[in-house]
């Protein structure tokens, strides 16, 4: 299996002009096409352990990250995402492009593929349990999410929780996790060896900075599990520790806030939703330090599920 | 369970509903016997409730019109 970190740049740089790179990321397959230099080596960097091809091949979406004009390619140069040539966001600067890339292939996978229910979750597994970590944003999810991953936990995702049917199976689709502003700070203090893309600088979001797979969760990346919890966390500056169970009713309600398409699946968004809060315990925890709500989400584990 | 074009759900917290006409989905503070006792009243005035659930009449019927269970 050909995996991107070995193959050389210049053929990597030169499939995404020609639109013969795809990425494999666990059960989606993007093309992706580009002719912007920043792209390549960021790319390269943080999916270096997934499968990909540079010469063509079957895919699910058509992504492209490129100027949106050939004037734009040297003349205040900027960058759009394309899905299949639409250009469904405003162009950015160029060196935007990864953060561009992610965005767009979380609003792509988000938006079209309704065979699974789609919730805004990191998704995580530890002891064989499968673990939501459901939060809107500003909520520390990310952060929680690449601590939880870099003390050994699986990722199989830090945005998108891709819920299977009827079995009811949490589907991983492992990307690089996105750390915002001092939270970048927090984890590269923690874990000094970790792997980062480029800064973002200036975005809507503030300054973003991606965090590599380790390579066991991309390994693992076709790997399904049943889920087993719901996490609500919450970040709040110097507050105790506050683990509490919530009902599953509750759990659905807030779920369904968090939802990419529960109202396009109708019915069957709602059994399977109520399928995942029957099955899993929901509980929301408040904190303030990362070494005190990890060992806190394995009591959990252990004691409750 | 299922009523009308809802399709429900019981939970310890309650009943979740779905109105598949709507798409909304709400969170009833009631077990699914009192949900459907409640209906049952709804459709015939004189109908005699037991009284857990007399006692909290009005809000129940007031849940299940906000649901369009009744109307």
């Amino acid at each position: 299996m050909l995996r991107l970190g070995g193959v050389a740049a210049h053929e990597v740089a030169r499939a995404m002009v020609r639109g013969r790179f795809r990425l494999q990321i666990g059960r989606i397959t993007l093309r992706i096409d580009s002719n912007l230099p920043e792209l390549e080596p960021s790319m390269r960097r943080l999916y270096a352990h997934y499968p990909c091809s540079v010469t063509g091949g079957e895919f699910d979406f058509d992504v492209a990250v490129a100027p949106p004009s050939l004037l734009r390619r040297w003349f205040r140069r900027n960058a759009s995402f394309r899905l299949s040539g639409d250009e469904p966001f405003l162009p950015m600067p160029p060196d935007h492009a990864h953060a561009l890339f992610e965005w767009g292939a979380n609003w792509t996978i988000g938006a079209h593929s309704h065979r699974y229910l789609i919730l805004h979750s990191a998704v995580l597994e530890h002891r064989g349990r499968g673990v939501l970590l459901a939060a809107t944003s500003g909520s520390g999810k990310s952060t929680l999410a690449a601590e939880l991953t870099l003390s050994g936990w699986r990722l199989l995702s830090d945005e998108l929780a891709l819920i299977d049917g009827p079995e009811l199976f949490l589907v991983p689709h492992p990307r690089p996790i996105s750390l915002k502003n001092q939270s970048i700070d927090v984890i590269r203090t923690r874990y000094p060896d970790a792997e980062f893309g480029p800064a973002a600088q200036d975005t809507h979001k503030g300054t973003i900075v991606h965090l590599r797979v380790p390579d066991a969760s991309v390994d693992r990346s076709c790997d399904p599990v049943p889920p087993a919890l719901i996490v609500f966390p919450k970040w709040s500056p110097g507050a105790p520790l506050r683990v509490d169970r919530i009902g599953p009713g509750e759990a659905a309600m807030r779920l369904i806030d968090q939802s990419f398409n529960y109202p396009i699946l109708g019915r069957v968004g709602f059994e399977r939703l109520a399928s995942v809060v029957a099955a899993a315990p929901a509980w929301e925890v408040e904190y303030s330090s990362l070494d005190e709500i990890v060992p806190a989400l394995d009591g959990v584990l252990v004691r409750h599920v | 369970m299922r009523v009308h074009q809802h399709v429900a759900c019981e939970f310890p917290d309650g009943v979740l509903i779905h109105d598949e006409e709507t798409g909304a989905t709400h969170l009833i503070d009631l077990t699914a016997w009192q949900l459907m006792v409640a209906l049952r009243a709804s459709q015939a005035e004189e109908a005699s409730l037991p009284a857990e659930v007399e006692a909290r009449r009005h809000e129940i019927l007031a849940a299940l019109e906000q649901v369009n269970l009744i109307s």
